[in-house]
């Protein structure tokens, strides 16, 4: 088990004005899962690119199991990699998929043969061996991708969205799968995202970025439930955290009691955390009411006519469009935020 | 498209038997002179094959036309098939070298170096010839297999095309080798040459046709008679001075001329028929 520990790490293209990650500190512990989640374009890839040296690091360091490998090749930096597409070799089968890597360090060929059955077997890959990749469907391919990975039994693995080429419901059962491989393994691992969902179910640890920056770390649902700027409290969670203006949320904050804040801070409240409530604060007309089995999200406006507002109901009972719904919410269940730069009040 | 509608099919089966029948032709009327007497042949050629077979395809093989000034055929083919391999392997590692070295390296001046790869597309082996010749010369290459395959193998076309397929092959097959421990020539070996192959089958068949059809440049570099090859020995056989060209002889050796690069389609066929419809991914 070794740990990987980025300080400063900078990155900036080639001709391009501005840094693509202009300096990030992250110390990952040993055994830990860490997931960077963020939207398109926030750089978690090339952060992930970096640490697997398919990325030049412009500035900064990057040590893994306390070795510095900044200018190591990938080959010697001791990690591997599950790509979005697999990147398996095609003309080769599953067997010498797996193997290649062992092969290329060099392995005798009978301990080569033992590994791939051992990572085989723990996959249900075992008579798949033969098989050549375009022969598998996807969910296979996908763990031969990860059989690749863990062969080697690296300091850490590198997962680069390897679940979105999957359909919906395959993609929960592999996360699972996943997650239940790197704990019985305990490898270090760095997994890249863009679905937040994803994020929260698999994380130890959730990093969430934003244009190049870290916007917060910590455990899953410490992030869901203290988000530290606007940014966040709208990127995780599902549905989205409302936010109401000062003025749309000063009702709000009024019936919480938050004198100081009414008015003058934007409320967040989440979509589970409002509830009907006869002569509730917020007054809302219901727009769209979508059934999801046990909760139903209710979508509705404001009655200053343009916030809108998702309420998740519980129950059977529930509003229909055009009526007009009473909500009241726990007040410690309200998220007040900085108008001026989104950072969490206190 | 697949409507079935009885004349449309009586009529598509016309267009193509009538197209069929005008490629094979000549090539039928080749068969039936090789097959007849010189009398024969020359007084007006029948459309029937005849019984003459077996004799004419024996002299041509074992004797050669030597009042023509041509070996025996036996030789000729051999020199064309040790040409035109030469030429097709030549041209193929070559090429697959350049272009991984253009598709994989940066280096200075690779844009320039793809670009003058590419302007010699437009410079046929005659143009140059001249300019060839001196070197072939100087070098004391005529009358070798050298001298017949080496100027011809720089090819621009089949580097051409091997770039744009490597780069059509995923990035992420580049890197997934980097993280294996693969160096660039393991690259290359392991997974680039591999998934060439459908291409390289394809490029073998019509590189290894344009060499065996290789007419004028034999005919320069070559004095010496062990080195001709069967394409340029046919045109000595047909002007063959003061003398009626022995036609039912000259058509025999074009049918055998013909047999090496069928024997090479029909080998590669499988193979090439895929790789220029589809590429494995």
């Amino acid at each position: 088990m070794s740990d990987i520990r980025l300080s400063e790490v900078r990155k900036v293209y080639p001709g391009a004005a501005e840094a693509t990650i202009p300096g990030l500190s992250l110390d990952i512990g040993a055994g830990e899962l860490c997931v960077l989640v963020g939207p398109s374009g926030c750089g978690k890839s090339t952060l992930l690119r970096m640490v697997a040296g398919l990325e030049e690091v412009t500035g900064g360091e990057i040590t893994i199991d306390g070795r510095r490998v900044n200018d190591l090749e990938p080959a010697r930096r001791d990690i591997s990699m599950v790509f979005q597409n697999y990147a398996l070799y095609p003309h080769m089968s599953v067997f010498k998929n797996m193997a290649y890597g062992l092969k290329n360090r060099g392995m005798p060929t009978a301990e080569i043969a033992e590994k791939v059955a051992v990572a085989a077997d723990m996959l249900g890959l075992t008579e798949f061996l033969d098989r050549k990749p375009r022969q598998l469907s996807g969910g296979q391919r996908q763990r031969v991708a990860m059989g690749r990975a863990i062969v080697r039994d690296p300091a850490a693995f590198l997962f680069d969205e390897p679940l979105s080429n999957l359909d919906a419901k395959l993609r929960v059962k592999t996360r699972v799968e996943i997650r239940d491989l790197q704990q019985r393994l305990g490898t270090t691992s760095i997994y890249v995202t863009h679905d937040q969902q994803e994020a929260m179910t698999l994380a130890d640890r959730l990093v969430v970025m934003n244009a190049g920056r870290i916007e917060q770390i910590g455990p899953p649902m410490e992030v869901y439930a203290q988000p530290a700027s606007l940014f966040v409290a709208g990127f995780i969670g599902s549905p989205p955290m409302n936010m109401l203006s000062p003025g749309a949320g000063a009702a709000l904050a009024e019936a919480a009691g938050l004198h100081h804040a009414a008015g003058r801070a934007i409320v967040g409240v989440r979509p589970e955390a409002l509830h009907p409530e006869p002569g509730g604060p917020l007054a809302v007309s219901v727009r769209v009411v979508e059934r999801l089995g046990a909760t139903a999200n209710v979508h509705g406006l404001l009655d200053d006519g343009e916030t809108e507002v998702i309420a998740s109901l519980a129950g059977t009972e529930l509003p229909g469009p055009g009526d007009t719904l009473r909500l009241g919410v726990d007040p410690a269940e309200l998220h007040l935020f900085s108008r001026t730069d989104g950072q969490r009040l206190t | 498209m697949v409507e079935r509608r009885p004349l449309l099919l009586v009529v598509q089966h016309a267009v193509l038997i009538l197209g069929a029948a005008v490629f094979v032709f000549p090539i039928y009327l080749a068969f039936v002179a090789s097959t007849h007497t010189a009398r024969e042949v020359n007084s007006g050629l029948p459309l029937l094959p005849g019984d003459q077979m077996w004799t004419n395809y024996a002299t041509v093989l074992g004797d050669g036309l030597s009042t023509a000034g041509a070996p025996p055929i036996g030789l000729m083919l051999m020199n064309s098939t040790i040409m035109a391999l030469a030429i097709t392997l030549g041209k193929l590692a070559i090429s697959l070298l350049s272009s991984f070295a253009i598709v994989y390296f940066r280096f200075p001046f690779r844009v320039l170096a793809f670009w003058t790869i590419f302007i010699t597309l437009m410079l046929p082996v005659e143009v140059r010839i001249l300019p060839t010749y001196e070197v072939v010369a100087q070098l004391g290459m005529l009358n070798s297999y050298a001298g017949l395959s080496i100027p011809l193998i720089a090819s621009a076309t089949a580097t051409f095309l091997f770039r744009q397929f490597f780069m059509t092959v995923p990035d992420e097959l580049t890197e997934a080798a980097r993280i294996d421990g693969a160096g660039p020539l393991k690259f290359f070996r392991d997974i680039l040459v591999p998934l060439s192959r459908t291409n390289i089958a394809a490029l073998f068949v019509i590189l290894f046709i344009y060499g065996w059809n290789q007419y004028l440049w034999p005919l320069l570099v070559t004095t010496d008679e062990s080195y001709y090859t069967v394409v340029m020995g046919i045109q000595r056989m047909a002007n063959a001075g003061e003398e009626t060209p022995q036609w039912h002889l000259i058509m025999s050796t074009a049918i055998l001329a013909l047999l090496p690069p069928v024997v090479v389609i029909l080998a590669m066929q499988r193979l090439f028929v895929r790789g220029l419809v589809e590429v494995e991914k």
